[in-house]
């Protein structure tokens, strides 16, 4: 067992394989402990070194390099086979994107401008004067401008699904209609326009053509009396 | 108006071939690191696997990245640091993965982990004592243990590859083999008892 104050030192110095200080030299040669302490720890780091280069120097095997070159070849001829086809793929990508944008329909129209109320020809606004001199408001939904986003991103079908479809609701019946279309599935957009009332503004968007009246001509009773044409003024 | 300018078949088979010659000429510098540094990666592997076939596969992976990357790895010290850093982290990742998988068939299988016969009569006993130590050290120490021990590398060289101080790559193989010895010593008393 080695004396307690030199233990660390002694541990220390078999592991750097240093030159022994001349104090711990010295307490080796009086203390036989120490003295076979250190011999059984410059044996353990010379065996771990040992150890270390055995298991760290193992032999390349033969078959090390030409895997490697073989590895490395078919990296290139990899890499290579692939740049044609990421060419087509790119090639084919823009196609298609130059397709889709073409073929996009273009009178998209957002939902929150679906509500369009007498606004969009004068053929509605003719109508719209009608309405209004019968005292009736009502609200015109155009199916193409409740088109769900599904909708939108998607070409028509036909172009029967791009026809102008009027609904005239009366007030009183505006409700019962909001409660038909909500039953309808897919028609949220419809019913958000049923439901919402026209703004007084767009009411007062509409233009009134004034009478055009011709010249009045204004003339005294006695003349009109004399222009009888029974001759009875000639008579008095 | 524009300007044309037809370039003659001749010039563009001429770029073309110097393309070739380039691409030639790095497959040849290539060639001189593989044989210079080749080995080392292989080591570095088996020193961290302790397994021919598993080292040879973590080399070729490595050289083949270093391959991929070479156009910005030509300097030769760059090369050496690159290959030692890369070939010990996919070691280390394939060891891990290999301890996954085998808790995972202990798991299902429940059988011991024990060494089988084969592993102990092909290394000695200190050697696996030695090993197994060497697999709880940390990865930092690990690293310049192996290299310190691998083709005799010197400290200075050591800490070249390792883009690290000489002091500290003095203090990590200090504190690496005192780890060792720690682990070590009553084992080697038990061996040297029978």
């Amino acid at each position: 067992m080695p004396c307690e104050n030199y233990r660390e030192a002694l541990i220390e110095a078999a592991a750097v394989d240093a030159r022994l200080s001349p104090e711990l030299r010295a307490h080796l040669d009086a203390c036989t402990s120490c003295r076979a302490s250190f011999v059984e720890e410059t044996q353990l780091f010379a065996a771990i070194d040992t150890g270390l280069r055995t298991a760290a120097n193992a032999e390349v095997p033969p078959s090390f390099f030409p895997g490697v070159r073989a590895s490395l070849l078919d990296d290139s001829a990899s890499r290579r086979g692939w740049r044609p086809f990421l060419i087509f793929a790119a090639a084919a990508v823009a196609m298609a994107l130059t397709v889709l944008i073409t073929a996009r329909p273009r009178h998209t129209i957002k939902d929150n401008q679906a509500k369009q109320i007498f606004s969009a020809s004068p053929r509605e606004k003719t109508e719209a004067s009608a309405r209004e001199a019968s005292g009736t408001r009502a609200i015109l939904a155009s199916s193409h401008s409740y088109r769900t986003p599904h909708e939108r991103n998607t070409a028509p079908a036909n172009s029967a699904s791009l026809h102008v479809m009027d609904v005239l609701v009366p007030p009183e019946e505006r409700e019962a209609f909001a409660r038909f279309i909500t039953s309808q599935p897919g028609r949220s957009g419809v019913v958000i326009a049923v439901v919402a009332a026209a703004t007084e503004n767009q009411d007062n968007r509409l233009s009134v053509e004034p009478l055009e009246i011709a010249e009045l001509e204004v003339k005294p009773l006695e003349a009109l009396a004399s222009e009888v044409p029974d001759g009875t003024e000639e008579e008095q | 108006m524009q300007e044309l300018v037809l370039i003659p078949p001749v010039r563009a088979a001429e770029k073309e071939f110097a393309q070739e010659a380039a691409q030639a000429a790095l497959r040849r510098e290539f060639e001189e690191r593989l044989a210079e540094c080749g080995p080392l990666a292989y080591r570095i592997a088996r020193g961290v696997l302790r397994n021919n076939a598993d080292a040879e596969d973590v080399a070729q992976e490595a050289l083949l990245r270093a391959y991929r990357r070479f156009e910005g790895l030509r300097d030769r010290g760059r090369f050496r640091a690159w290959l030692v850093r890369i070939a010990f982290r996919l070691a280390i990742d394939r060891v891990r993965s290999s301890k996954r998988r085998q808790v995972r068939e202990t798991l299902w299988s429940e059988t011991s982990s024990r060494p089988s016969t084969e592993d102990l009569a092909a290394t000695s006993e200190f050697q696996a004592y030695l090993d197994r130590a060497m697999d709880e050290l940390p990865d930092k120490h690990r690293l310049v243990l192996l290299l310190g021990a691998i083709e005799g590398h010197s400290l200075e060289e050591v800490a070249e590859m390792l883009s690290l101080p000489v002091g500290t790559v003095k203090s990590r193989l200090f504190f690496a083999r005192k780890q060792l010895a720690e682990k070590l010593r009553c084992h080697v008393k038990t061996i040297e008892k029978r």
